[in-house]
């Protein structure tokens, strides 16, 4: 029930492109216009995998529910991560808004 | 290092420590048992655990039950002539389960338990102080 994997690749990734944003600071407009390095991208692979940690989620209550769990930790476990990954994407997100709201405000 | 490897590594300790518990219990309920399918009586059941291996992405990976092994200690002899399973001499072969030692071990599985729990509430509000550095 727990996914380890997506959980690393979703930590290994963020982690690559926060480093990977502060040597490309010069390629930073080029790679926005190339599909596979956009931050539009990036974001929508980081919300398909909490989307992934949400369903695994949703399975593990599900059978801890109709009495299929037999470790309780691990269904805990999974539980967590999942709400995790969700503070921090909804963190993201009121960041995103800042900043747009921010451009809106500017006096031109 | 994933964000959440602290979490599935106390997950697996937690997982260790119930089974653990329900050894313990099972130790308890045939501490008296003179009968098996094996034949003779119950023979103590002890955990073995050991480090776990790193699964894909991951440096540490917790830890891991090896194996549930016999405890090979000789049973304790009781005279007892009235009982259905003494021998001529009247002694019956009770198991080699000392209920004070299983309270004890009881007693240590509980707290790694709780130690386990606490590690991981740990790892969340580390998580969670982090988060509102955003706000």
């Amino acid at each position: 029930m727990i996914d380890p994997v997506s959980a690393s690749t979703l930590g290994n990734e963020f982690q690559v492109g926060g480093v990977g944003s502060l040597s490309d600071t010069s390629g930073t407009a080029a790679a926005g216009a190339a599909g596979s390095g956009s931050f539009g991208s990036l974001l929508n692979d980081k919300i398909g995998a909490l989307n992934d940690m949400q369903n695994s989620a949703a399975d593990a209550s599900q059978a801890l529910a109709t009495g299929q769990a037999t470790d309780v930790a691990s269904v805990v476990t999974t539980v967590e991560q999942a709400a995790l990954a969700m503070q921090l994407a909804v963190q993201v997100r009121n960041k995103a808004v800042d900043a747009y709201q921010e451009l809106m405000r500017m006096q031109v | 290092m994933g964000m959440f490897d602290a979490l599935s590594i106390s997950s697996t300790g937690m997982s260790a420590e119930r089974l653990r518990m329900d050894v313990i219990a099972e130790n308890l309920a045939n501490a008296e048992t003179t009968r098996t399918p094996q034949g003779g009586p119950y023979q103590r059941q002890e955990v073995v655990l050991e480090q776990a291996g790193p699964s894909f992405g991951q440096v540490l990976g917790g830890v891991r039950v090896a194996g549930i092994v016999s405890d090979a200690s000789p049973p304790r002899r009781v005279y007892d002539p009235g009982h259905p399973d003494a021998d001529k001499q009247g002694y019956v072969t009770l198991p080699n389960v000392n209920p004070v030692n299983e309270m004890v071990d009881l007693i240590t599985a509980q707290r790694g338990y709780e130690a386990n729990v606490t590690a991981m509430s740990a790892a969340k509000q580390m998580f969670t102080k982090t988060l509102d550095v955003l706000r």
